[in-house]
């Protein structure tokens, strides 16, 4: 932990984990992130925000080395989580993506029953004890709030789920293998305002056990849920901070402009 | 001169015309050949060993020798073609080998089927020395379906949402679990639906099978794989080619209808899993 150097005012090591270094990222010949530089502090609710492709999404993915997926990214630079490098050659990407959990900003059930869809990642890591299983999706099903709602129908395909319910079964999803960082990319871009509402109260409760990182292009909805605000513009960081100090009063000017909605 | 709008409407007529086309000649040819060869159908037809070289008697054996030399060519082919789909869609890198492989497979797909035949008679029944046989009928038989279902495979498998890969990547699921678990499981109607396709051409196919596994015994059935077998199409070939008699052209008629009805009864089947399939995946 030596190598941190806390850059976000307020924050000590110990309230930080994740840190990224000198990150890059390279889409053939799109610089799609130019050093970027963040700290996220832990058990907080960090909002990426800033204008469409400005990066958010792919700085997001770079947390748990989601990005690798895509044809022809480059990836530079160190990402420190709880002080560990995650692109540590010797490093099992599936470890940290079992720590990193994440949610798309489509909800993408796989096509298989609801019960099926939160044992998924348990069963991947070699869970067979029935009774076990059970539990932790009735816990993660209950978290989320979804349980009332589809215990009868654990059995039936989550593809007839309405989109907000979905949602949350995609979260419980990712709660049910027991993550410590949970990514959100635009979780609520898709969904009604009342569905927005019950995922916004979920993030709220959730913040306690976990660290949120979530990417959003509404500015109401990180001052309703967010502690930290980072703002990227064309693939730089431009400013970070508390949500307060960045709302209330932005030194960047291109930070005051989005703020105030003169582009989006 | 035209004007535009009637123009439009000729060419509307003229290309509705050749759409219509296919489908008058598939109603002919399945009116015609019901209608010549359904009083050959009976018991005794399906089920009985044919006569005076198949101008009289039934086509039990070319059955059971259809049978025979497609499951053969499935046990090998659907493996092989399944298998080289799953690579040729998650894993090959999009560089100058895999555009090569993807260029035989086309070349083979577009083999002539009588040179399939020959390779097969020179190859499978000489070289290996498996004489005419299911064996080697089989093997032939493979090797001409493995394109069109590596083909169909690797399309079934391209068509799953690539949000379903990155959710199970997400969650820590390797490469392979995430084929096994997700693409291979959401794919399998479509890979179905590729497979009887498949199946359909291989019991049509005539001349592969001539050169390779022979023109069987019609008085016994094979007891092995090693037997030489006669399958329908080949029936249908010698029967219609010897016959001079109506009662032998009925009876060439009535195996055109079995294997016509056999073809149809699985490209109704691929239709089927392909709207299960499309349903399933929107939920």
């Amino acid at each position: 932990m030596e190598k941190l150097s806390p850059c976000l005012s307020a924050l000590t090591w110990e309230e930080i984990i994740v840190k990224t270094e000198n990150l890059n990222v390279y889409y053939g010949n799109v610089h799609a992130l130019k050093n970027v530089n963040v700290e996220i502090p832990k058990n907080q609710v960090t909002a990426i925000m800033g204008p469409s492709g400005c990066g958010k999404t792919t700085l997001l993915k770079c947390f748990n080395r989601l990005i690798e997926l895509t044809n022809g990214v480059k990836v530079t630079g160190k990402i420190y989580i709880n002080g560990t490098d995650i692109y540590d050659k010797n490093l099992d990407v599936s470890s940290i993506r079992r720590k990193v959990g994440m949610v798309f900003q489509k909800p993408n059930p796989l096509p298989m029953s609801i019960y099926d869809n939160v044992a998924y990642g348990l069963k991947i890591y070699g869970l067979k004890d029935k009774k076990k299983l059970d539990m932790i999706v009735e816990k993660a099903l209950k978290t989320v709030g979804l349980w009332e709602e589809v215990k009868d129908r654990l059995k039936h395909s989550a593809l007839k789920l309405s989109g907000g319910q979905q949602q949350r079964l995609c979260i419980a999803r990712v709660l049910a293998v027991e993550p410590e960082i949970l990514l959100m990319d635009e979780p609520t871009s898709s969904l009604d305002p009342v569905s927005t509402k019950r995922i916004e109260n979920l993030i709220l409760k959730l913040k306690k056990d976990y660290t949120i990182i979530i990417v959003t292009h509404n500015v109401h909805q990180a001052i309703r849920v967010a502690d930290y605000v980072i703002f990227l513009y064309m693939g730089k960081l431009i400013e970070s901070g508390a949500v307060k100090e960045i709302f209330q009063k932005p030194k960047h000017p291109k930070t005051q402009a989005y703020i105030k909605g003169e582009f989006s | 001169m035209l004007k535009p709008n009637q123009v439009e409407k000729i060419m509307r007529t003229v290309l509705g015309l050749t759409a219509i086309i296919p489908v008058a000649i598939m109603l002919y040819i399945f009116g015609y050949l019901v209608v010549n060869g359904i009083s050959a159908i009976n018991p005794e037809f399906l089920l009985g060993f044919p006569r005076m070289g198949g101008i009289e008697g039934g086509i039990f054996p070319a059955i059971v020798g259809t049978i025979n030399v497609v499951v053969i060519c499935l046990i090998v082919a659907i493996p092989l073609g399944v298998g080289a789909a799953i690579y040729l869609a998650e894993y090959a890198p999009n560089n100058q080998l895999t555009k090569t492989i993807r260029f035989f497979v086309e070349c083979l797909a577009g083999i002539p089927s009588i040179i399939i035949g020959l390779f097969g008679y020179i190859f499978l029944v000489h070289y290996l020395k498996l004489g005419f046989s299911i064996l080697a009928g089989g093997l032939a038989l493979a090797f001409m379906v493995l394109p069109w279902t590596i083909r169909a495979s690797e399309e079934a498998i391209k068509a799953i949402p690539q949000h379903y890969r990155e959710a199970s990547f997400a969650l820590g699921a390797g490469k392979w679990q995430t084929i096994k678990n997700v693409v291979l499981k959401t794919a399998f109607p479509g890979i179905c639906t590729g497979i009887l396709l498949a199946f359909g051409k291989a019991i049509g196919e005539t001349a592969v099978v001539l050169f390779t596994a022979g023109m069987g015994s019609v008085a016994s059935l094979p007891t092995s794989i090693f037997d030489s077998a006669r399958t329908l199409p080949v029936h249908l070939y010698i029967v219609a080619t010897t016959a001079h008699t109506t009662t032998a052209f009925e009876k060439a008629y009535g195996t055109a209808v079995v294997l016509l009805g056999l073809f149809l009864i699985l490209t109704l089947g691929a239709i089927f899993l392909r709207n299960y399939y499309g349903k399933m995946l929107r939920g």
